[in-house]
Order: C-alpha cells, then sequence, then structure tokens
C-alpha cells in the first residue's frame, strides 16, 4: 500500500511540475533610465527604429448622409454589398417633393400661354416684357424643384467599394448630416498608427521602410511610410501623431479595425 | 489494486495532457463566443416635422398590421391648407369653365353675344388648374406627414413619447420589431478569432435562460471592427434553424462556431 501511495505523490508532483508556466529561467526586467521611447508601445523603440500600435483602414472610406430631412422609402444594399460608383443606394419617399415639380410645371405653361397671348394682341412690349419675366421666373422654379428632387432623394455611392455598415431601415426618418452608410474601398488596406508619440514622430520621415505585425493573422509584412499627420491629436494625455503605412503587398484576410504592430525603420 | 494505479495513471495523464496544451480541451477549429438575441428587422420610426403629439394610437407589446396608424402629430393648419388648396382648386376650375366662351354684352344695342376666346386664354386657365392641383397634392403630402404608420406587420417594441410631448423631427417615437423572427450577434468575438470564422459555417447555441441548446448557422460577418473595452472584436450574424420557444429580445447565449 505505502507504495502505492508513492507512486500518486510522485505522479502529483509530475503534473505540478508540468503546470509551472515555463521551464527556462526568465531574466527579471530591468528598468532603462534612458529610454527614450514612448511607454505605452508594446515594443520598446530602439535608436534605429520606432514602434507603435496601428490599425487596419481602408485607403478610401466615407460616411454617406442625406442633405434634406425625409422619410426613407427604400435600402437598395445590406452590409457586404459591392457596390459601383453612382449606384443609388438609398432613397427617400418623394411624394411632396414630385407634387411640387409638378406645382412648378403648370406655372411655366401658364406663364408661356399668357406670353404667346400677348403676342396675338401685339400688346405694348412693357406688357410683354414683364410677362417674359415671369416665364423666366417660373421656369427658375421649375429648374430648382427638379434639382431639390435629384439631389435629396437619393444617396448614391461615390466611389467603388463595399458597404460596410447600414445604419438605416426603410419608413425611418433622416436629417442633415446623419451617417447612413458607411463605405469602404475593401480592395486597399494601409495602416494607420494609433499611438506614435510626439517624441518618436520627428525620426519618421516619408518614404522609410516598416515592419508590420498582424495579430489576427499572426503574421509579419512589409510597408513603406506614405503619410504622416500636420496636426497632433490627444490619446489618454499624450499627444500622437497618426502616420499612415501602405503595405508592400495586400494580405488576404485582413478587416477594417484590426489591430496591428508596426516597427518603423528610421536609420538604415 | 493494480487496476486501480493504472485508471489513476490514465486520468494524471490526461489532465497533465489538457494542461500543458489547453487548445485540446477547447477542441481546436472551433470559436467560442457570447451573443446576444436580437430581432431580424427592427425600425426606429419618427417623424419628419417637429410638433405636439396628438394621439398614441398604440401600446408596447401591440401586435401591428402593415399601413396601422401608430401615432399622430397635431398640425391644425395643414388640415386648413386642405380646405383652401381645395377652393383654390374648385375656383380654378370653374375660371376655366368661365373662359370657354365668353360672353359680350352690346351696351348700345342691348344685344348679347358670344365672342371666341383666344386658345392661349384658355390653356393659361387649363394649366393654373394643374397648378392648384398639384398644390392640394402637397398640401396633402404634407398632411400625411403628420400621421405614423407601420411599415410591416410587427410588434411595438417601444413607445417612447406620451400625449401632448413636444417631438423633433427625427426623434425616436416608436419602436418596431419582428419578434417572431430572432437571431443572434456576437458580442466578444475577438479580431484573433475571426479569420476562423465563415458564412453559412454550423453553430452550436447554448442559451443560458431556457437551458437548451440548439443549432444554427453563420449569415453575416461585419467588415468593420467595434472597440469593445480595448479589445478588437467582430460582429458575427447567427440565424436560428429553428426558432426555440419562449425566446425574447436581450436573452444571452453562448455560441460555439465550427469551422
Amino acid at each position: 500500500m505505502k507504495k502505492a501511495y508513492l507512486i500518486v505523490i510522485v505522479l502529483i508532483a509530475l503534473v505540478l511540475s508540468a503546470c509551472a508556466p515555463a521551464p527556462t529561467p526568465t531574466a527579471i526586467p530591468t528598468i532603462a533610465l534612458d529610454n527614450n521611447s514612448s511607454a505605452s508601445s508594446t515594443q520598446s523603440s530602439n535608436a534605429n527604429s520606432v514602434s507603435a500600435s496601428a490599425i487596419i483602414v481602408p485607403a478610401n472610406d466615407a460616411q454617406l448622409s442625406f442633405s434634406a430631412v425625409g422619410r426613407v422609402a427604400a435600402v437598395n444594399v445590406k452590409v457586404g454589398d459591392k457596390v459601383t460608383a453612382g449606384q443609388t443606394l438609398v432613397t427617400l419617399d418623394t411624394t411632396i417633393l414630385e407634387a411640387k415639380v409638378r406645382e412648378a410645371e403648370a406655372n411655366v405653361l401658364a406663364a408661356d400661354a399668357q406670353i404667346r397671348y400677348l403676342n396675338r394682341l401685339a400688346t405694348d412690349p412693357l406688357h410683354y416684357e414683364s410677362a417674359q419675366a415671369d416665364l423666366a421666373r417660373a421656369q427658375a422654379l421649375l429648374d430648382s424643384a427638379k434639382a431639390m428632387l435629384l439631389a435629396q432623394s437619393t444617396l448614391t455611392a461615390p466611389f467603388d467599394g463595399t458597404v460596410v455598415s447600414v445604419d438605416i431601415a426603410p419608413a425611418e426618418t433622416v436629417v442633415p448630416g446623419q451617417v447612413v452608410i458607411l463605405l469602404g474601398d475593401l480592395s486597399k488596406y494601409q495602416i494607420e498608427t494609433t499611438d506614435l508619440s510626439e517624441r518618436d514622430v520627428t525620426s519618421v520621415q516619408i518614404g522609410q521602410s516598416a515592419n508590420i505585425f498582424i495579430e489576427a493573422l499572426n503574421e509579419e509584412f512589409t510597408g513603406e511610410v506614405i503619410d504622416i499627420d500636420r496636426v497632433s491629436s490627444t490619446l489618454g494625455g499624450d499627444v500622437i501623431y497618426k502616420v499612415t503605412i501602405e503595405l508592400d503587398k495586400q494580405a488576404q484576410g485582413l478587416l477594417w479595425g484590426m489591430s496591428a504592430d508596426v516597427q518603423i525603420q528610421t536609420a538604415e | 489494486m493494480k487496476r486501480f494505479y493504472w485508471s489513476t495513471l490514465l486520468s494524471l495523464t490526461a489532465i497533465l495532457a489538457i494542461l500543458v496544451n489547453p487548445g485540446f480541451a477547447a477542441q481546436s477549429g472551433t470559436v467560442v463566443a457570447s451573443a446576444v438575441i436580437v430581432p431580424a428587422q427592427v425600425t426606429e420610426l419618427g417623424f419628419i416635422t417637429s410638433a405636439l403629439i396628438k394621439e398614441i394610437i398604440v401600446k408596447e407589446g401591440e401586435q401591428v398590421q402593415a399601413g396601422q396608424t401608430l401615432a399622430v402629430l397635431d398640425i391644425p393648419e395643414l388640415q386648413f391648407a386642405i380646405v383652401a388648396a381645395e377652393a383654390a382648386l374648385r375656383s380654378a376650375q370653374a375660371e376655366e369653365k368661365v373662359q370657354s366662351y365668353r360672353r359680350v354684352k352690346d351696351r348700345r344695342h342691348g344685344r348679347v353675344y358670344f365672342d371666341v376666346v383666344p386658345p392661349e386664354v384658355r390653356e393659361v386657365a387649363h394649366a393654373r388648374v394643374q397648378q392648384a392641383q398639384a398644390a392640394l397634392e402637397v398640401a396633402q403630402a404634407t398632411l400625411a406627414q403628420t400621421t405614423l404608420v407601420a411599415p410591416y406587420d410587427g410588434t411595438v417594441a417601444s413607445v417612447n413619447v406620451v400625449r401632448g410631448e413636444y417631438v423633433q423631427e427625427n426623434q425616436l417615437v416608436v419602436t418596431l420589431a419582428t419578434l417572431n423572427t430572432l437571431q443572434l450577434e456576437t458580442t466578444d468575438l475577438s479580431e484573433r478569432d475571426i479569420t476562423k470564422v465563415k458564412i453559412g459555417a454550423p453553430v452550436n447555441i447554448f442559451i443560458e435562460a431556457l437551458n437548451e441548446n440548439v443549432s444554427g448557422h453563420v449569415i453575416g460577418i461585419s467588415p468593420i471592427a467595434d472597440m469593445v473595452g480595448g479589445d478588437v472584436v467582430f460582429k458575427v450574424t447567427i440565424a436560428f434553424d429553428k426558432q426555440p420557444e419562449n425566446l425574447l429580445w436581450g436573452m444571452t447565449a453562448e455560441v460555439t462556431i465550427e469551422e
């Protein structure tokens, strides 16, 4: 029986040792006093490179909204749909605007007939001029009503892209500036840093190469700095500048908003 | 006794294997996430004009048919505008009739004769009728905007205003939803797992409130990430193969998405 206990104890000891995190001894991190990199970066920067966190964004995106108050008649697209430039995405109820166009059309007809009547009477030029001005006014109001109908009744795609979000349903109301559709050109992604500090931005220049590690894909990519913000933003009290990096090669499986770690080579 | 050693040894080795490789227990190739039950269709209805609420006709939880009136705004001047537009139309129509002939009385000889009216005058009169007709349509359409109607058959999920309250344009008045078609949306599916999720993948759903396991499949993957407490997550939409009974909007579930 004693042997049995012994074996069990040995096995438990074995299991416990397997639970221990890592077999190799790890060094206790030392605090670097002369560290000039931003503390929030996951990878520490050294003299030759700048590291920062970043997110994946499409090269081109647009938040679409209407310029007038209205009620939605139809939503022609859903999330994930590919659309082409000029395609109608959302239409508004145009009953009132259409009736206004018909009203303006009737006014033009009346003004036009009035001129022809005055022509027949061979009236004095002053009356005739006044009627012509009336016609011009009616025509302008008609053009205006038609333009309103055209501009305020539909939302069209400004470029070829993919519908990323639809924040509207038929029969709902819209107000000017309310974002109803988010459109992105998902054929081309780029990287934007989210925490590159003012201390590091001075060494970053357009054209520098960068290594990008995308966590979701567990893969490393290369890229090039194509833009550096001219105005800072703040992140929890830190002054940061957004640096945009173009990927040398587009990767499969990238999605808008995925996070990445970038390392920009500031000295070659 | 020997059998006891061997079974102990075997079970301990199994525990050991799981501890060393946690993925073994979670069945590699599946993605586990929390999800919430939502209606397939939710519509937040409001008005495009600002006014006082005259009447709220429906109550929360009520079933409504498409076209049924839900709420009405109080804008009396629009009703009068229609009366005025109708009168203007009748006047224009009468004027058109008058212009179709003209009776002229010769004062000197006391004779009455009919004069031929130039066609342009009749055209003008006709155009005035059309204009009055269109103006009436504008007034009618404007009045129609003070009534909120249900766009489809559904359930009134919430009523956000009371009678006599002032509503702004675009303010939420009534939320309508299709509560008989519910689906799931994940709330914490991380960017690390999203690459494994494919449209059409089978899903095992455990609904905590009902203590029930049901099946479903992935019908949508959001192309854009959300940030939840610093984590980058993607919303995945899952449809039930067969919707369980007693399911309510907002219940939580645990979903296991097969690769």
